[in-house]
């Protein structure tokens, strides 16, 4: 392997297997599941958030795509999730290529707002559609653990599973990120306008990475419907979750393969410990959590990854700023 | 080589492009001039295909190219800067030239080799590993300029290039655009710097409130009365 950061990637994935096939506690194991459902998550968020600049707050409409189109065909018919998954994925990805397609013309945070909608009408939708969704009653996954199910007695096989998933997707992101569709992406978040008077097909790599970003969110909402076996709209298709992506990945660092590894690294155990440890005061957990989060936001805006890349090496910017000091500029030189 | 016929923008009720007709030939240097508001700048825009509002035709060598978006109009070969610079300023000097770079070579090892020459040709090889936010104005507006070049146009859209800059910078200018200019790429550039315009164009053109007032060369210009009243203004009047 000629690339250093693919094998340092590799070697993490290899040695978190090994641990997890030491840790036989179970807290521990499921906030490594979840760690990774998040952090699978937060780097597909990333795809549509990060890189293109589509900031969007109604990914839990894929992520509910994918667990209800899985769930609902395995239920009925008995089609294993693991093919329920692939499909849940595609109808995902082309709701979301249509409506990228659709708020092409909207920036910022009025695509956010679009987006917003996106979440609430799947909400709707699968609180009304009672005779596919089963409604606020929710589906119930009965548990035949087996391969072909996607059901497992232990929740280290869910662990390996997840982390192989998170593998693959970080390792696709950071293809991209490193191929010409990831200088696109950059070129149309930083300025859509200039990219496209470049050349760039700046529609069509919007609505691509909006509908792969959305393919593997829905694969992680199937994953998540096989872990806990229930889902319903409260579970699924709330403003919570699809906040929650977008805040691993800017907490992480949006823009890099490594940024959501990073948010939900840090962030799925803290939330997780706080409310296991700290509940002698109702809600105290969140309040900290909360409180930590803001403490980023001020303090790293541009997340936590940006923060430990500048400790560790002197960035070619900050030299130039010396070089060049403000007030240089002479604006009335005109002839 | 460029033909507009008939091309009108509309905002609402402004007219701010009415019904302008004219020709760019093969090879040739175009200036326009005009004040400010005259409509030059959408203009542009209706060229490059940035301007939704656009009616009319607009001919390019030949085909009819008014129903392409911008970024196909790009790669058939018409490469734009703007008036205020569109940098993408989370990359570095030589990334935002090989983003124009990779809308003809498919790989990235190309785009930066076509990156490296275009920064030697603007004398700006020293600042690729710069973000766009530590340079000058002057500095920035070479970032556009190499951007459109790394596109390979065939025609050059250039709004206010020397616009900010210093008298020295300007001498610069002019000399790179004749250099590009020997490369045969047409240019086609709205300017206000008029001695800058003197010594490149062959044509000049004079917008005032979406039409043309005058054309011809930079002399015949200059001494037209309707162009010293809207634009120009006399010696005395200062």
């Amino acid at each position: 392997m000629r690339d250093k950061k693919v094998c340092i990637i590799i070697l993490a994935y290899t040695v978190l297997m090994i641990a997890i096939s030491l840790v036989g506690n179970n807290f521990l194991l499921d906030m490594v599941v979840l760690t990774g459902l998040w952090a699978f998550a937060a780097q597909a968020w990333n795809i549509a958030g990060g890189y293109s600049g589509q900031f969007s707050l109604g990914h839990c409409a894929f992520f509910g795509i994918g667990a209800y189109t899985s769930s609902i065909l395995y239920c009925n018919t008995g089609l294993s999730p693991w093919v329920g998954m692939l499909i849940g994925g595609v109808i995902a990805a082309i709701v979301a290529a249509v409506y990228s397609g659709i708020c092409n013309k909207l920036k910022g945070h009025f695509f956010a707002l679009a987006t917003l909608a996106l979440g609430q009408i799947m909400y709707i939708a699968s609180v009304q559609l009672t005779s596919i969704t089963k409604g606020s009653v929710g589906i119930n996954i009965p548990f035949k653990p087996g391969f072909l199910n996607m059901i497992f007695n232990s929740r280290a096989t869910y662990a390996y599973i997840i982390l192989t998933f998170v593998l693959l997707l970080t390792l696709f992101t950071y293809f991209i990120q490193k191929s010409k569709y990831g200088y696109f992406l950059y070129a149309i978040r930083d300025n859509e306008r200039a990219a496209i008077s470049l050349g760039v097909r700046g529609l069509q790599l919007k609505m691509g990475s909006f509908a792969v970003s959305a393919f593997f969110t829905a694969i992680a909402g199937t994953f998540y419907a096989q872990y806990i076996l229930f889902i319903d709209p409260d579970s699924l298709l709330v403003l919570f979750l699809a906040v929650q992506m977008a805040i691993i990945a800017i907490i992480g660092g949006t823009g890099s393969y490594l940024g959501p590894l990073l948010g939900s690294v840090i962030l799925i155990p803290l939330s997780m410990l706080l409310r296991a440890k700290i509940n002698f005061v109702s809600g105290l957990d969140n309040l900290i959590y909360g409180l930590i989060l803001m403490a980023v936001v001020l303090f790293l805006p541009d997340g936590l990854l940006p923060f430990i890349l500048k400790i560790f090496k002197n960035r070619t910017g900050k030299k130039a700023m010396e070089k060049y000091p403000k007030g240089e500029l002479n604006l009335d030189a005109k002839v | 080589m460029l033909k507009c016929d008939s091309v009108s923008v509309v905002f609402g009720g402004l007219t701010a492009v009415n019904k302008v007709s004219f020709n760019v030939d093969e090879n040739e240097i175009l200036g326009m001039i005009g004040p400010n508001g005259a409509g030059k700048t959408t203009l542009f825009n209706a060229i490059c295909g940035d301007a939704k509002s656009a009616t009319g035709k607009v001919s390019f060598e030949d085909r009819d190219i008014t129903p392409l978006t911008t970024d196909s109009r790009c790669r058939l070969g018409i490469g734009r800067t703007f008036q205020i610079p569109q940098l993408f300023e989370t990359l570095t000097v030589k990334e935002n030239i090989m983003i124009g770079a990779l809308c003809r070579v498919p790989n990235i090892s190309s785009a930066s080799e076509i990156a490296e020459k275009i920064m030697e040709l603007l004398e700006i090889k020293d600042l690729g590993a710069h973000y766009p936010a530590v340079l000058t104005i002057g500095q920035r507006k070479r970032l556009e300029l190499s951007r459109a070049l790394a596109t390979q146009p065939k025609l050059l859209l250039l709004d206010e290039i020397m616009g900010g800059l210093h008298y020295n910078e300007v001498e610069e200018t002019v000399a790179l655009l004749k250099r590009i200019r020997e490369q045969g790429i047409t240019i086609f550039m709205i300017e206000h710097v008029i001695s800058a315009v003197v010594s490149l164009c062959d044509r000049v053109t004079v917008m005032n409130r979406g039409g043309f007032i005058a054309q011809g060369t930079p002399s015949e210009v200059m001494e037209n009365n309707e162009v010293i009243n809207a634009y120009l203004g006399r010696a005395e009047d200062a």
